[in-house]
């Protein structure tokens, strides 16, 4: 390994041994490029990295936090709904109940006034046949007075009275 | 291992051909006629080997009567420097600039590379205190995977030059001149597995080791020391097994040095034994086997790459979180 050491060497090779020179600039070389790397590209590079694993980490967590609350979310409208729906329910079978009520209420109605109507008619009609059979008793009576009137006025006869009473009550009837 | 057939005619008087300098097999027939010829002066696998696998020094620099000469491997090194910082600055600015875009293929790519450093190794080993040595790891785990990968790769310099040398822009070079006076292209671009030599994975895991014994004082004081001992030891078995637990530490990160060294130097040697043979044996059958052989060899090679660029920096993070707590 000497200064001499021709392109073609000749002879054998010695592995382990040491040119300290060498082992010098290894040292040096290394560590150059260690110090103008890691100034130059691995600071950037781990960080970059670091910053985007961050970045996908927190983009990760907060995309289970959004599913969470979307979740929490598609609960309450669901359970919502359900209300919503059992209220419709509710509300339908209330107003059918109400119309029912409202449907009697307006029959029982309808029928009572019908009743009331007719029974008002029957007394109308009651009291009129009453004053109707008043009115006639009263004619009656006159018919009679003046039959007797007139029975009394002509010189009441065996033959004529006959006659009499009954020309009369023609009288009468027309 | 590319330029096998430079190495093929050690004769001086075989440059006046083309022919020799050339880097691939499509100037086998000639190259072979030489070798015929100079049949005096045999092909020699271990000196393919000892030539591609040794250092040698292309720029003699002394500093303070130090020997800091620029040798090949210190060349692919800068090269994997260069690399790093012309793959990493911009893909930091394409990944800061699109961050919560989707990624590109290219910066997509380097965010799996740095998230399987940083989730893989630093966060498995150390947990939360893995932060602060990720950018350490980063860079150990790239330096070590670049210089590994740069190390199959064909030699750039040594190609330009062939380039040159054929289209007489070039003189050809003298195989048996010293390196220094190689041509320039070769010397900046040489070809050479940098993690291949103890001294470089030698001074990685000393730094890996400094690291282990920094953070852990920082974790646990100047009880480090003490605490290498696993609990509810026995006073005289402690006595005696602190020493062995101390010098683990060293022998653990020799092993980091040594592990990844055997691993690049014996594939190197396996490509090139199997590609040596074909100028060996000089045979159509040989040189088939030897081809799909080594195509082989040069996948699997890929993968110890990246096998012991990891190995490497995860061994780095469990021996640095061994340290950052009493076990």
């Amino acid at each position: 390994m000497g200064l001499t050491m021709p392109i073609l060497a000749e002879g054998s090779i010695n592995l382990l041994a040491v040119n300290p020179g060498l082992l010098i600039w290894t040292a040096i070389t290394f560590l150059t490029v260690l110090v103008v790397l890691y100034f130059t590209a691995w600071k950037t590079i781990i960080k970059a990295i670091d910053e985007r694993n961050d970045r996908i980490e927190a983009d990760i967590e907060k995309g289970k936090e959004v599913r969470e609350k979307a979740e929490a979310l598609l609960r309450e409208y669901e359970q919502k709904l359900n209300t919503a729906k059992e209220e419709a329910h509710h509300i339908m079978d209330e107003s059918r109940k109400d119309a029912i009520a409202q449907r009697d209420k307006i029959l029982e109605d309808a029928r009572n006034e019908a009743e009331k109507i007719s029974k008002r008619i029957e007394a109308e009609i009651e009291q009129a046949k009453v004053k109707a059979l008043d009115e006639l008793e009263h004619t009656a009576v006159d018919m009679a007075a003046k039959v007797i009137e007139a029975v009394f006025k002509n010189a009441v006869t065996a033959d004529n009275h006959r006659a009499i009473a009954e020309r009369e009550l023609k009288n009468i009837k027309n | 291992m590319f330029s096998l057939l430079t190495q093929m005619i050690p004769n001086s008087e075989a440059h006046t051909s083309p022919a020799t300098d050339a880097v691939h097999g499509e100037v086998l027939a000639p190259a072979v006629e030489h070798v015929a010829h100079h049949a005096e002066e045999a092909f020699s696998v271990t000196s393919l080997i000892t030539h591609h696998l040794s250092d040698a020094v292309l720029w003699p620099l002394q500093i303070a009567g130090f020997d800091m000469s620029i040798t090949k491997r210190v060349v692919m090194m800068w090269i994997v420097s260069f690399l790093m910082l012309a793959i990493f600055i911009p893909a930091a600015r394409f990944i800061v600039r699109k961050v919560y875009s989707r990624p590109g293929r290219f910066s997509g790519a380097v965010e799996m590379l740095v998230g399987f450093v940083r989730n893989g190794i630093a966060a498995d080993t150390m947990g939360k205190d893995g932060k602060v040595y990720v950018p350490y790891l980063l860079t150990l785990f790239f330096f070590i995977l670049f210089s590994n990968l740069l190390g199959l790769f064909p030699p750039m310099g040594e190609l330009v030059h062939f380039v040159a040398v054929q289209t007489g822009m070039a003189a050809p070079m003298d195989a048996h001149a010293p390196a220094t006076e190689a041509p320039l292209a070769l010397k900046l671009w040489p070809g050479i597995t940098s993690t291949g030599d103890l001294s470089v994975t030698g001074a990685l895991a000393g730094i890996s080791l400094l690291v282990i014994f920094v953070s852990g004082f920082a974790f646990q004081g100047i009880g480090f020391i003490k605490n290498i001992v696993p609990k509810g030891i026995p006073a005289p078995l402690w006595i005696l097994m602190w020493p062995l637990e101390f010098i683990g530490i060293f022998t653990k990160a020799f092993a980091l040095a040594v592990r990844l060294l055997a691993n690049m130097t014996a594939g190197h040697m396996l490509l090139l034994v199997l590609m040596g043979f074909i100028f060996q044996y000089q045979n159509y059958g040989v040189a088939t086997a030897s081809y799909v052989g080594s195509v082989g060899i040069f996948m699997l090679e890929l993968l110890v790459a990246f096998l012991q660029a990891y190995i490497f920096v995860l061994l780095t993070a469990l021996f640095v979180a061994g340290a950052q707590h009493r076990h």
